[in-house]
Parts: structure tokens; C-alpha cells; sequence
């Protein structure tokens, strides 16, 4: 298994991720396992602290597995969100904001 | 809508929840034990509180509150219904009545008796129910009168804020901090660990913590290390914990009012001071279980912070270098207050309340829809209804004129308009129709107060509360009603003590019944009392001069004879029906709705009186007749018959006053078109037609005229609102031909040519 | 975009002072006078926030917080509690039902709005 980054998929992720959708979006990213992501966050409007939960395990499972997993286009709203709970991960926040 | 509409609406509502709540309270003290009832008397003055309080009425939530308390412990078993307890409660309902009234009406209310209720409540409320007292005998002690003082309410946290729309204030978003570093700032550390119940509530650590930089500059840590691999990890379970460092100007309060909605689902702690022990180690709030494999760690850097938190003051925030290693928990006694997550058994509750809830929702019928209309509005429709009625009419009479060649599809047009117009008459009648069932439950209280009065025992029994009628009779017919149930109880119902004495229960029985019959509504007020005492009865009357010492009256007669003006038997003038106020007055006022009235007694079994009423009185049978070239209509509840007179019926009595012979009496004889001044000399009866009418004090008249053009439904206008009121003319109507005739009012006509020879009259009509 | 407010109280005079507020303060709402008529408008309205009040008829404030959150589409919705219960009792069945948070009748308009703003995003 080795990182390919033109053969990643791509999981857009859906405006509202609150309470009703962390279960889902669980799935979504179990669906993935033993795959690169790319992660597309730009129309994220609001995320809640559980689908924040699920994206940061997932980030944390495929580096254990050396897999990539990457947030490639976040809007404004997720990145507040991470910043706001302290969510400093690099693989969901760009590059630039991280530093 | 502004906030005088809405107290408008209040006291609307108040209206129906007092209504509930004396029905309510009325049926559990027949027995009713549905839990249902016992939880609609406590939302309704519950109800009435939290309006109440909205408006700062603070006398009516003050009382209603210790009257809510005390139908608490009735909703939760605590406390067992008894008579006296409903006596209790019943009253309370009257003193709640008459509270509402006076914040509405202003106006000041017998403070001695609310008092004494509360503590009666209070009493039962505790436990500790006081000997039920005769309501005048324990005169206010006036320690804290329950209405002047909202003392009672203060005990439970209950304050009333006045509401104002002009309230509106920014305090949430004065929140962020002005001078950055200036004097009085100071730090707190704040430690969060939600549960997942937290979020399966609707809250939301981002909204908290959204919020709690609004009170002042943060530095959050979140401990990610308790999250478990991602095949492992319950989706909405709740993993992460923070650690947050606040800077504020405010004080520890502000910062736990952000968690207020938040604190029961979570382990939340504030310590003034920063702990820069605890955010340098790496679990801040771990939890005893395996650490999650930690590739690399977090690094905590927000040095281009977007959130408006930090822009305010982005120096504040500084970056946090996390250790690599993970270490055992810092501070080991910050663990004991988490909880285990609860989710499983929240769901278990959620779902077994799911089945029971299904089966609540299928077995609750679906209430009428309803709107709320401005009775303007109602009562514009009607008089339009009222211009189509007399429009088609002249439509139909001007192509009876025309004879438009008899063209059957003219006629059959005409025939549907008239079907039509009848049936949008009536439904338009029907909107303004209401069942009689606020009017009888207002009398529940009348009864009550009288009973006590007179220290009888009094049941009332109400029928047909839903029967409906014209709104205009319901408003009218609560005097008359509320004289007839006092003289009932007063005179009629015999003391519990002669009951007994005579064999019959010490409660005497009241019943009050409404229906439909023949197109009007029929109310009956029947006792179980003694019934007319006839003897006495006739002695005063005779005393009175109103009937001959030798007159040979029916056992009816002499029972109507309390119609009679200025007849009372009370022997001396209690509080009660002594007002001034005789049978003769209600009489009055039922034939102004167009009713009529009537009693039968039995002694010993009680009296029942009778009154029958219009449906509506937007419309009237009518009798046209013609008087001196003038088209008169009078009202066919008047007419008991009419007659044709003969020369050897008519005797003169005195100059000016005729009587007629009807069979075996002698009856006035009026003359309509002379005492309207339609013409000066007296008619020769003989070319007329006589009218037969009943008229206030039981006796009757015949009104002449010269001609009778036949019966109507009319439409009434009223004259007083289109021209001005005129003697002997109760309104006008148009007729069919466009012509406007004068609804004849029958008993002005009668008064005016009374005037003397009154007693002579009913001698004469009683002795004939 | 406008907020969304559902709420259910049985009061004609509490649901116009809700009307009111809410509106001056620029929200919409939607509303209904217990918890099965809750329950039927939630379902045409989709709201953001829900406000109840505890005691009506049908179906009270308890049972119908149950059924919003045991509904898949709406469980994740905030729900207040505008009652005049003050005391921890009432208070505790609401939360134990799902309530997010509650206000005290008779409310400020300042703090229900305050409080609506503190549970939606």
C-alpha cells in the first residue's frame, strides 16, 4: 500500500455536518479504508464538534497506515470551527493556516 | 399587534381558562377522577400565571401561583380531593375571576377574602388543611395579603418580569472585550468534557465555545488522545475534552452562564487563575483507557487565527508546544467528575417511550378548527345579508308589478335567489350563534354565592350548555338569568334543616336547562323547593291592590302575578333579591329580547320558570299590519291571537278608554294609530282588527289597527342608528315593495296608554 | 437567512408575544398549540429552533421534546423550554426528555433571543 495522490478519491463533504450527520459520514470515510482521500470541505457551512471527531480519527487511523488522507479545499466555516476547538491537525487544516 | 392587543388577547384567554377551570373543578367535585381534568384545571390558571406575569399583573400571579401549587400536589397525588378542599378550590376560581376582572377593568377586590383563601390553600398545599371557616368569620387577619404581597411566589423563584417589546437589548454582543490588557481583566481556566448525551440534546461544543469567546480572548487546547481508531469510534460519542484559558474583564458568572444549558451534560469546571501547569501537560483530562496511537501529535499553532476570538487581540493567543510523549493525567482528581458516557440507556428510554407515545397520538382526536373574527366584521356581513334580503324582495315584487310576460326562467331565477339568499341568511345567523355555556357557568358561581348567603345547600345542573343562540341574546340574557337563580335559591329552596324536616335531601336542586324548540331557545330554571306560596302570594297582591280581596283567580294566575310590576314577596329585603329588582323587571327584559316568560309551581315539589327566546334578533317574525294608512309590522311573539271585534264586545270605560270583551274578560282595548298621533279621534273598532298581545305585568291588551297584510320574516334596522329613537317604534324594516315600515314596540305602546286605572284593569281581567 | 423558530404553546397570549419577539427580532416563525401540532408543523417546517412550552393539552411539552428527538430527521434540532417551572423538577424531566435549554416564563425578550442565539449556529 503506498500513497498515490493522482489515484485519490475525493469525498466531498456535505454543508450541514451536525449531530444527524456524523454517523454517515462515518461510513463514508470506513467506505475509503486502505484508500487515499482527498477530503473537499468547501461547502461546508457548519460542522459540529462529532463530525470534527470522526475526521480527525480518520486522519489519525491513515497515517497509522500510512495512507494519505487530506483536506484539499476547506471553507471558511470549517476552518474557523478547527481553530475554534482547537483542532490543529494537519491534515485537515491547510498548509497555510497551520504554518 | 402591539402589547395592548396582546393583553386584550390575555384577558380573552383568560376568559376560556377560567371557564375551564370552574367546569373543570365542577366536574371532579361530581366525581370525575380522570387525571385529564385534574391537568386542565392546573394549565388553566397555570395559563393565566404565566400571562399574567408577562403583563406584571403581579396581584393575579401572586394568587394564582399559590392556587397553582395547591392543584400541583392534587395533579401529583399529594393531596386527595375533598368537598371541602373543592369548596376551597371553587372559590379561589371566583377571587381568580374577580382578579383578572380588576386588572382589567381596574378596580379594587376584596383583599380580606384572598387572603384568607391563600392560607386556606397554602393550609391544604402543606398538608395541613385549616377547619373550613364561614367565609365573613375569620375577618383578614391581614398579615400579608396574598394579593398585595407576591410573597409567596418569591418562595418558589417565581418572578414576575415585566415584558416590554422595547427590551431588546445588545448585552451579547457587548460581550467582547473593548480595552485589550486594560485594567480589571483577568484569567480563568476553564475545563470541558462533554458527554455524548450533550450532543444528542441539541447542544453543541462549538456553539460553547463560540460563545464563550464572546466573553472574553481564548487559548483552547483540545485533547484528541482518548479519540479511538476510526473503525472503532462511535460517530456520536464524545471523545474530545478542552482545556481553555480565558481572558475576560468579566467575572466567573459570565463565563458559567455560557454552559448553563450545557453543565448537566458535561464535566464543565472554572478556577480563576491560569493553570499553566495543566496546559503544559499533554492529558489534560485523559481518561483511564489506552491512548490512541499518536503518529505525530498535534501542533497547536493559531498564529493566523480567522475567528473573530483571537482577531481581537491575536497577541494573547500564543502557541502552546505540545510534548510528544503522552504522560499520565496531571491532575488525577480532575477525572473524578466525568461520567461515563450514557448514550445506551438514553436511547433504551427514548425508544420505550416511542411505542407508548404512538398509542397517545392515534387515541387523541383531532380539535374543531377555529378561527377568531372581529364581531365588526360579523356584524357588517349581517347587515349586508340583510340589504340582499330586502333587495331581492323589491327585485321579486317589482317583477310581480311588471308582469313581465310571467317568463318562467324569471320566476325559477327569482325562486333560487330566494332559496339562496334564505340560506346565507341563516349561515350568516349561525357565525354569530354561541353556546349558552359561558352564561350557565356563571351562574355556577351566583348559586354559590347565594348559598352561602342564605346558608342553603345548593346543587346546580346544568343541560344543553351548547345550545346555541344569536351572541347579542347570550350578552342579554345573563341579568335576567342571575335575578331568576337568586330569587330561586333565596325564595324557592327551603333550608337544609326545614329539608330535612320534610323528607327531602338537605341539598336542594337547581337545574338549569337550555334547548331549541320551534325555532326559538327555550331556558328553563327549575328547583326542587317548596314551590309559590300561593297564600301568600294572593294576600299581598290584595295588600298590594293589585287584585280585588274577593277575586277568583287559577292557581297559574296567581303564580304569574310575581310578574307583576311592584309585586315582591320577600318579606324583608335581603342582600340577595332585594336589589330592587322584582320578577316583574326580568319579565321586562326578556320581552325586550323578544321572549316571553312563564312559571308552573307545585307545592312542595318547587317551580319551574320557563323563558323562551329568539335564535337571533337580526331578524323577527312579523305581523304587517296597517294603521292609518302607515304600514306597521309587530313582533308575532306579541300576538297571542287576533279578532275581529263585534259592536256588543266594545264597552266604553270612562272617556277615553275602550275594553273589549274577549269570552269571559275584559281586556283595554288601545288604539295604535291615536297613541302613535297617526290620527286624533279614536277609530270605530268595529272596522278594525283587534290584536291580542301579552304585555309586562301578565295582563293582556288588544291593540287596534285597521288591517292585518300578513306574516314576514323581517330584517331589523335600527332606527336610533339611522335617524333617532321614536316612543312606541322599537326599529324599521323595508319591505319587499321598498317601502320602510315601523316594527311596532309593543310594550311602549301598552305603557303609554296605561297611565292609570292599573289596578281596575286586572281586577277587571281577573274577575271578568 | 432567516432563522427558522417552531413554537408550540397552548397560550393564544404567550404564542403572540413569541410572534412578536421573534419576528422584531428577525426571525421567522412557525407555530403550533401543543405537541401534536408540534409534531405536524415540524415535520411541513423543517426549523432551526424549537421553543415549547411544558403543560398543554394532547400531547405536553415532555412527550413532544421525546418525539422530535427520536425523529431521525429532526433529532439534532435545539430545543428551549419556555416554561414557568422554575424549579429543578420540571426542569430535570425536560432536560432527561432532550431539551437543550429552557427559559423562564415570562420571559425578556433579550433573554429568549439570547438564548435562541446561543443554541443555533
Amino acid at each position: 500500500m503506498s500513497s498515490n495522490d493522482a489515484a485519490a478519491k475525493i469525498l466531498k463533504l456535505p454543508e450541514v455536518l451536525d449531530l444527524n450527520a456524523a454517523s454517515r459520514l462515518h461510513e463514508q470515510v470506513l467506505a475509503h479504508k486502505g484508500e487515499d482521500i482527498d477530503i473537499d470541505a468547501s461547502e461546508v457551512t457548519r460542522v459540529g464538534a462529532q463530525c470534527v471527531q470522526v475526521l480527525l480519527a480518520a486522519a489519525k487511523s491513515w497515517r497509522a497506515e500510512e495512507q494519505s488522507l487530506t483536506v484539499r479545499q476547506a471553507s471558511d466555516a470549517f476552518i474557523k470551527t478547527l481553530q475554534l476547538l482547537g483542532i490543529s491537525d494537519e491534515a485537515l487544516l491547510p498548509k497555510e493556516i497551520l504554518k | 399587534m402591539d402589547m395592548n392587543e396582546i393583553k386584550e388577547i390575555f384577558f380573552q384567554e383568560c376568559e376560556e381558562q377560567l371557564a375551564e377551570l370552574e367546569s373543570g373543578l365542577l366536574r371532579i367535585n361530581d366525581g370525575d377522577s380522570d387525571p385529564e381534568t385534574v391537568n386542565a384545571v392546573f394549565r388553566a390558571v397555570h395559563s393565566i400565571k404565566g400571562g399574567a406575569g408577562a403583563f406584571g399583573l403581579d396581584e393575579l400571579v401572586a394568587f394564582a401561583h399559590v392556587f397553582e401549587t395547591t392543584l400541583d400536589c392534587v395533579r401529583s397525588n399529594k393531596l386527595q380531593t375533598s368537598s371541602d378542599l373543592l369548596k376551597v378550590m371553587l372559590k379561589s376560581a371566583d377571587v381568580l375571576a374577580d382578579l383578572t376582572a380588576a386588572s382589567r377593568d381596574g378596580g379594587s377586590i376584596d383583599k380580606s377574602r384572598t387572603s384568607v383563601l391563600v392560607k386556606e390553600l397554602e393550609a391544604f398545599a402543606k398538608g395541613t388543611p385549616l377547619p373550613v371557616a364561614a367565609p365573613a368569620a375569620e375577618p383578614a387577619k391581614q398579615e400579608a395579603p396574598a394579593a398585595a404581597a407576591p410573597e409567596p411566589a418569591e418562595d418558589s423563584g417565581f418572578q414576575p418580569v415585566p415584558f416590554s417589546f422595547d427590551d431588546f437589548g445588545d448585552e451579547d454582543d457587548a460581550a467582547s472585550p473593548v480595552e485589550a490588557g486594560g485594567g480589571g481583566r483577568s484569567v480563568f481556566t476553564v475545563r470541558f468534557k462533554p458527554r455524548s448525551d450533550l450532543y444528542a440534546k441539541g447542544n453543541e461544543a462549538v456553539l460553547l465555545l463560540r460563545d464563550l469567546a464572546k466573553v472574553g480572548d481564548l487559548q483552547v487546547r483540545c485533547e484528541t488522545d482518548t479519540l479511538p481508531p476510526i473503525d472503532q469510534l462511535d460517530p456520536e460519542g464524545a471523545y474530545f475534552s478542552w482545556l481553555i484559558r480565558v481572558e475576560t474583564d468579566k467575572d466567573e458568572d459570565a463565563i458559567r452562564h455560557v454552559f448553563e444549558f450545557a453543565e448537566w451534560d458535561c464535566m464543565f469546571e472554572v478556577t480563576p487563575g491560569a493553570d499553566e501547569e495543566a496546559f503544559a501537560a499533554q492529558t489534560v483530562l485523559g481518561e483511564d483507557q489506552p491512548m490512541a496511537p499518536v503518529p505525530f501529535d498535534l501542533s497547536m499553532l493559531d498564529d493566523e487565527p480567522a475567528m473573530p476570538v483571537a482577531a481581537a487581540e491575536p497577541a494573547v493567543v500564543v502557541s502552546m508546544p505540545a510534548p510528544a510523549v503522552a504522560e499520565p493525567a496531571a491532575n488525577p482528581a480532575e477525572d473524578a467528575p466525568l461520567a461515563p458516557p450514557s448514550l445506551p440507556r438514553a436511547e433504551k428510554a427514548i425508544a420505550a417511550e416511542a411505542e407508548k407515545k404512538d398509542a397517545t397520538v392515534a387515541a387523541v382526536p383531532a380539535a374543531p378548527q377555529t378561527i377568531r373574527v372581529d364581531l365588526d366584521r360579523v356584524d357588517r356581513l349581517i347587515n349586508l345579508v340583510g340589504e340582499l334580503v330586502i333587495n331581492q324582495a323589491m327585485l321579486a315584487q317589482s317583477v310581480v308589478e311588471n308582469e313581465t310576460g310571467g317568463s318562467s326562467a324569471i320566476n325559477l331565477g327569482l325562486e333560487e335567489l330566494q332559496q339562496l339568499t334564505r340560506e346565507i341568511q341563516d349561515s350568516v345567523m349561525a357565525i354569530r350563534a354561541q353556546p349558552v355555556k359561558p352564561v350557565f357557568q356563571r351562574m355556577g358561581r351566583i348559586v354559590r354565592e347565594i348559598a352561602d348567603m342564605t346558608g342553603k345547600n345548593v346543587r346546580l345542573v346544568t343541560e344543553g350548555e351548547n345550545t346555541e343562540v344569536d351572541k347579542t341574546v347570550i350578552d342579554k340574557l345573563a341579568e335576567p338569568l342571575t335575578h331568576m337563580i337568586r330569587n330561586a335559591v333565596d325564595h324557592g329552596l327551603e333550608t337544609p334543616e326545614k329539608r330535612l324536616a320534610l323528607g327531602k335531601n338537605a341539598e336542594g336542586v337547581l337545574r338549569l336547562t337550555a334547548k331549541h324548540r320551534s325555532g326559538r331557545i327555550v331556558i328553563e330554571i327549575a328547583d326542587d323547593g317548596a314551590g309559590i306560596n300561593r297564600e301568600r302570594v294572593r294576600s299581598k297582591a290584595i295588600e298590594n291592590g293589585l287584585i280585588a280581596p274577593d277575586s277568583n283567580l287559577s292557581d297559574e294566575e296567581i303564580d304569574n302575578l310575581i310578574f307583576h310590576p311592584g309585586f315582591s314577596t320577600a318579606e324583608k329585603l335581603s342582600d340577595i333579591s332585594g336589589r330592587g329588582v322584582g320578577m316583574d323587571v326580568v319579565k321586562r327584559s326578556i320581552q325586550q329580547l323578544g321572549g316571553r316568560i312563564s312559571i308552573t309551581s307545585k307545592p312542595g315539589k318547587g317551580s319551574v320558570f320557563t323563558m323562551s327566546l329568539p335564535l337571533t334578533l337580526a331578524v323577527l317574525d312579523g305581523m304587517v299590519v296597517t294603521v292609518a294608512n302607515q304600514t306597521l309590522v309587530v313582533p308575532l311573539t306579541a300576538i297571542v291571537e287576533t279578532l275581529q271585534p263585534e259592536k256588543k264586545d266594545i264597552h266604553a270605560f270612562g272617556p277615553t278608554q275602550r275594553l273589549i270583551a274577549i269570552r269571559d274578560t275584559f281586556c283595554p282595548l288601545i288604539d295604535v294609530g291615536h297613541i302613535l298621533n297617526f290620527r286624533p279621534d279614536l277609530a270605530n273598532p268595529i272596522d278594525g282588527v283587534a290584536l291580542l298581545v301579552e304585555s309586562e305585568g301578565g295582563g293582556q291588551r288588544a291593540l287596534m289597527v285597521d288591517a292585518i297584510q300578513g306574516q314576514r320574516q323581517v330584517v331589523i334596522k335600527s332606527l336610533e342608528a339611522n335617524y333617532t329613537n321614536v316612543p312606541g317604534i322599537a326599529a324599521a324594516t323595508i319591505l319587499g315593495d321598498g317601502r320602510v315600515a315601523l316594527i311596532l314596540d309593543v310594550d311602549a305602546v301598552v305603557t303609554a296608554s296605561r297611565g292609570h286605572a292599573l289596578s281596575s284593569e286586572m281586577t277587571l281581567s281577573a274577575t271578568g | 437567512m432567516k432563522k427558522k423558530v417552531l413554537t408550540v404553546d397552548d397560550s393564544r397570549t404567550i404564542r403572540n408575544m413569541l410572534l412578536v419577539t421573534l419576528t422584531n427580532a428577525g426571525f421567522e416563525t412557525v407555530q403550533a398549540e401543543d405537541g401534536i401540532e408540534g409534531l405536524e408543523v415540524l415535520e411541513e417546517s423543517n426549523p432551526d429552533v424549537i421553543v415549547t412550552d411544558i403543560n398543554m393539552p394532547r400531547l405536553d411539552g415532555f412527550g413532544f421534546i421525546e418525539g422530535v428527538r427520536q425523529n431521525e430527521r429532526f433529532r439534532a434540532i435545539p430545543i428551549l423550554v419556555l416554561t414557568t417551572e422554575s424549579d429543578a423538577e420540571k426542569k430535570n424531566r425536560a432536560r432527561e426528555a432532550g431539551a437543550t435549554g429552557w427559559i423562564v416564563k415570562p420571559f425578556d425578550p433579550s433573554k429568549l433571543i439570547a438564548a435562541i442565539e446561543r443554541v443555533t449556529a
